[in-house]
């Protein structure tokens, strides 16, 4: 038998998992990649709240409908080249005198453009209870990258994103009015399988491999705080330490410990 | 069976684990189960604890005295073997433990100081008790250990086992009263126990139920 036996139904693991995802905070990741035919460079954090927990045999913790939420934030490079005609005015020559030949070329613009949202995560996670440096830690790992289902609120993403890149370029001189028109044509070209194809190469980094901490303390545990010159700290070292899933007429996380004087 | 059963979360101690626990605390703070006069205890430490001596018309500066109390040794219900002569009944416990009784034996004439002689006994002390807690919120509180009785066999005449068996229960119980173990011990630190049942005292094991 285990010196220290603590124990915590589906209620209490839910609850030590809330705690989990409070302390993991804010994720964030930057980087460049394409959105449909475009180039873009993002920055992007990530947190995690609710879902519940479903203890499973053998070890397996099931979180369903953990929320993922994410914010984004895009600076869009479009490059008018890419869709606008190519046209040069030739070389006129009048009297010996020749002008030279002249070709147009388009400008790219950069638009900046952020969105907020949420995707729910459904996923089987393991226990993994382990000395790290001067701390005992329990943590659920991630088994796998589940397939990301990100909803209907893409579609709103792209209205959003085609509205800011109808004002940007309205501001273009001469041709904005029109190049605005082409908007719809640049969404499109996007597309809500393009956007949800890059939300997927830019959130499943925060889900691939992640781990909610719900047990952190130190090897030397504290028992009781120094209370005075002559009550010094008692201390205890904690020797081991495991976890598991028991199944009996409850699903229950079980953590075991031995300690030493 | 589950270990929650009705409640969310459980915590249980074994009778190994409350050893250790003794041990960590009484080798800190040895004061709890080691006292004296200035003879013995010149002052109080974290090792022991000054007390005064006895006063005694005409015996030059009091009784010098000493009590020490060897790290108790809890046996939780149901009983670990046979040597206890009270074996702990369901919920309670028993408590083993040598003390060692000194005195000094002071001899004088007239109005000088003369010479101290300490002398020393040591008695084989078993008590029964029982785990009581201290509930002070959502988290916070802890268990102290309370002795009920103790027992000095072999202690002859009988009037006189009475009378020691009375003052180590009074010395016991008082000592073991400043020994507390909170309730986040229990679970080593994994969560903050809202009390709703126990603490019991079965299997080998302090057991404790709640919520968090």
């Amino acid at each position: 038998m285990s010196d220290i036996i603590a124990a915590a139904d589906q209620t209490a693991t839910t609850t030590l998992l809330h705690d989990g995802e409070t302390a993991l905070g804010t994720s964030t990741k930057a980087g460049g990649g394409s959105f449909g035919p475009f180039g873009v460079s993002y920055s992007v954090s990530a947190t995690f709240s609710g879902g519940t927990v479903n203890l499973k045999p053998p070890n397996i913790i099931e979180i369903a409908d953990c929320n993922l939420h994410y914010s984004v934030s895009l600076s869009f490079s479009l490059d008018l080249n890419s869709f606008l005609p190519h046209f040069c005015l030739p070389q006129v020559c009048i009297f010996g005198i020749c002008t030279p030949k002249i070709c147009i070329s388009w400008p790219t613009i950069t638009v900046p453009f952020s969105f907020s949202d949420n995707v729910k995560i459904t996923a089987d996670f393991t226990l993994d209870a382990h000395l790290s440096g001067a701390n005992w830690l329990i943590d659920v790992v991630i088994v796998g990258v589940p397939t990301l289902q990100f909803g209907p609120a893409t579609a709103g993403i792209l209205a959003a994103l085609g509205a800011a890149l109808s004002l940007a370029l309205l501001g273009i001189p001469f041709i904005g009015p029109f190049l605005a028109g082409a908007v719809a044509l640049i969404v499109a070209a996007i597309g809500v399988a393009g956007l949800t194809g890059f939300l997927g190469t830019i959130i499943t980094p925060f889900v691939s491999g992640l781990r909610f901490n719900i047990y952190k303390q130190p090897k030397v545990f504290q028992v009781l705080p120094a209370a005075g010159p002559v009550d010094p700290e008692v201390d205890i070292q904690i020797t081991a330490l495991g976890a598991t899933v028991q199944v009996t007429d409850k699903n229950e996380l079980v953590i075991a410990g031995d300690i030493a004087a | 069976m589950s270990l929650t059963q009705a409640h969310h979360v459980f915590a249980g101690v074994s009778e190994g684990a409350i050893n250790t626990l003794l041990k960590a605390l009484c080798t800190v703070r040895g004061h709890y189960i080691n006292y004296g006069s200035s003879s013995f205890v010149p002052a109080t430490t974290a090792a022991a604890t000054n007390m005064g001596p006895i006063p005694f018309p005409g015996v030059p500066g009091g009784i010098q005295w000493a009590v020490s109390l060897s790290i108790p040794i809890l046996d939780l219900f149901p009983p670990s073997g046979g040597l206890s002569p009270l074996p702990p009944a369901p919920n309670t416990f028993n408590v083993h433990t040598q003390a060692t009784i000194q005195i000094g034996c002071a001899t004088w004439q007239g109005n000088d100081r003369g010479q101290m002689t300490p002398l020393k006994t040591v008695l084989d002390v078993w008590a029964l008790g029982e785990i009581v807690s201290t509930y002070s919120g959502p988290g916070t509180g802890f268990v102290s250990l309370k002795v009920d009785k103790v027992l000095l066999p072999g202690i002859s005449p009988n009037s006189l086992e009475h009378v020691l068996e009375c003052l180590l229960r009074m010395v016991l119980a008082a000592a073991l009263q400043n020994v507390t173990l909170p309730f986040h011990t229990f679970s080593l630190g994994a969560f903050r126990l809202i009390l709703e049942q126990g603490p019991e005292i079965a299997d080998n094991q302090v057991k404790v139920w709640g919520s968090i």
